[in-house]
């Protein structure tokens, strides 16, 4: 057999096993709750295609677009403060405030497009607690991690905390192990992952590994501790195209986490 | 048809809904299961999906777009079905009346080797590669159907083949590796 198989017939191939017919008894017990359900109604729908305008109406729209790009055009070019009118108060300026140097331990804020971290997530199976943005949902694990792969989504073993509409394209994911050697389990966890870099951090004072590689199907960004004897594994997961899932929104996150190992049920 | 259909459905034609989920419901099926690999899992997204759309249809815009639009929500379907999946004890069925034998293509160890990597592959990988590899469609049409950009419908696809070919190149050198100590 060749190390290099054509790819695309073996895809075909695997794909075509399995069923390829819907058992009735589904579809009509669907029906039948279709039945008892009502459709969400749409009070004003913008048409999917442009309406034919008429000349007059054109000739509106052009009008209104010139006057506009006039106006920003004025407003852009004209000097600040002098034109502001005479005994009129001085408009506030518009330079930036100083603002504090950042300290060793800051971390960056998130983009404009991400959502404030206003919610909180506990794990009271794993004894962790940390910030989570507003409006994601959260769905706590239902076994205990045994550590022997990777961790991921849809794992029993993980707390889930996803993007409500994005769901299987950008979430937060926090496990944890009862018994983890300082000395080799951090490192261990990167061996079975798909992170190519790996760098020290410290998060609640306890130190610990963040790996990082957003090209891989395994990574995206994970940090990995053990405190207390107990390991601790936080990974963000995002292919959604979102800007501002980055590191620097993963380390704003990360300055939120409170270890708890003392409070750990597993 | 199928738009007129879509259009009486829009407006709560449930027969006319009926006919479209009619037409649609195998491949609804065999999609959710190549995302899901179990049946049971597959018919409950099936029937999600079926329920939503019914609901939401008077939210979709060009019926046109009609069949993107069902497979959108199917995926999202499987995604739920993949969370809900935590809450359930691990029993997977074997599938009736598919019987899982050697073909010119794929091995039983070939085919072994693909599931258990298909199955460690992030959900949003398997929904881009099954669409592409079982229903054909081009990465442009997935990219609208699920409404992502061209690049990440292309990333994921390129994600997912690099480990089921891992995974199958692995596999082949474990296979000749044995021949070899054999003829040793």
């Amino acid at each position: 057999m060749s190390n290099k198989r054509e790819f695309e017939p073996i895809a075909r191939a695997f794909m075509a096993g399995g069923p390829t017919q819907l058992a009735d008894r589904v579809l009509e017990s669907s029906l039948a709750e279709v039945h008892h359900t009502r459709q969400r109604r749409v009070l004003l729908r913008a048409p999917w295609r442009t309406p034919v305008m008429n000349v007059y109406a054109k000739l509106a729209a052009a009008a209104v677009v010139v006057v506009a790009v006039g106006a920003l055009g004025v407003y852009l070019l004209s000097p600040g403060p002098s034109s502001a009118p005479v005994g009129a108060p001085p408009a506030p300026s518009a330079a930036p405030s100083p603002s504090p140097t950042p300290g060793p331990n800051a971390v960056p804020s998130s983009g404009p497009t991400t959502p404030p971290l206003s919610g909180t997530f506990t794990s009271t199976r794993y004894g962790i607690s940390l910030a989570i943005p507003d409006g994601w949902t959260t769905e706590p694990g239902t076994e205990a991690w045994d550590g022997a792969a990777f961790p991921n989504y849809g794992d029993p073993s993980v707390d889930l905390i996803h993007d409500p509409v994005r769901q299987g394209d950008l979430w937060l994911m926090v496990t944890s192990l009862q018994a983890a050697d300082p000395g080799i389990w951090p490192q261990d966890q990167f061996a079975g992952s798909g992170c190519s870099s790996t760098e020290r951090v410290t998060v609640d004072g306890i130190s610990g590994l963040i790996g990082s590689d957003f090209t891989s199907t395994d990574c995206s960004v994970v940090f990995v501790s053990t405190a207390n004897g107990r390991g601790y594994q936080i990974r963000l997961y995002d292919s959604s195209g979102l800007p501002g899932y980055d590191r620097a929104w993963f380390d704003e996150v990360l300055a939120t986490v409170d270890l708890r190992p003392e409070d750990a049920v597993d | 048809m199928e738009r007129a259909l879509v259009e009486l459905a829009q407006h709560g034609d449930e027969e006319a809904f009926a006919s479209l989920m009619r037409m649609a419901g195998d491949r609804l099926m065999a999609v959710a299961f190549r995302i899901l690999r179990d049946v049971d899992r597959a018919e409950d997204a099936v029937q999600g999906t079926i329920v939503a759309a019914w609901q939401d249809l008077p939210t979709l815009r060009d019926p046109d777009r009609f069949a993107g639009w069902l497979y959108r929500i199917l995926v999202h379907a499987c995604y739920a079905e993949l969370r809900r999946e935590r809450r359930r004890t691990e029993t997977v069925r074997v599938l009736p009346g598919t019987p899982i034998a050697q073909d010119d293509v794929l091995s039983v160890d070939d085919r072994d080797q693909l599931e258990r990597a298909f199955r460690r592959l992030p959900p949003d990988q398997r929904a881009v590669f099954t669409l592409h590899h079982y229903l054909g469609m081009r990465l442009s049409e997935i990219a609208e159907s699920l409404d992502i950009p061209l690049g990440t419908a292309k990333s994921r696809l390129h994600y997912a083949t690099a480990t089921l070919r891992a995974a199958i190149e692995a596999d082949d050198r474990t296979s000749s590796d044995s021949a070899g100590e054999r003829s040793a």
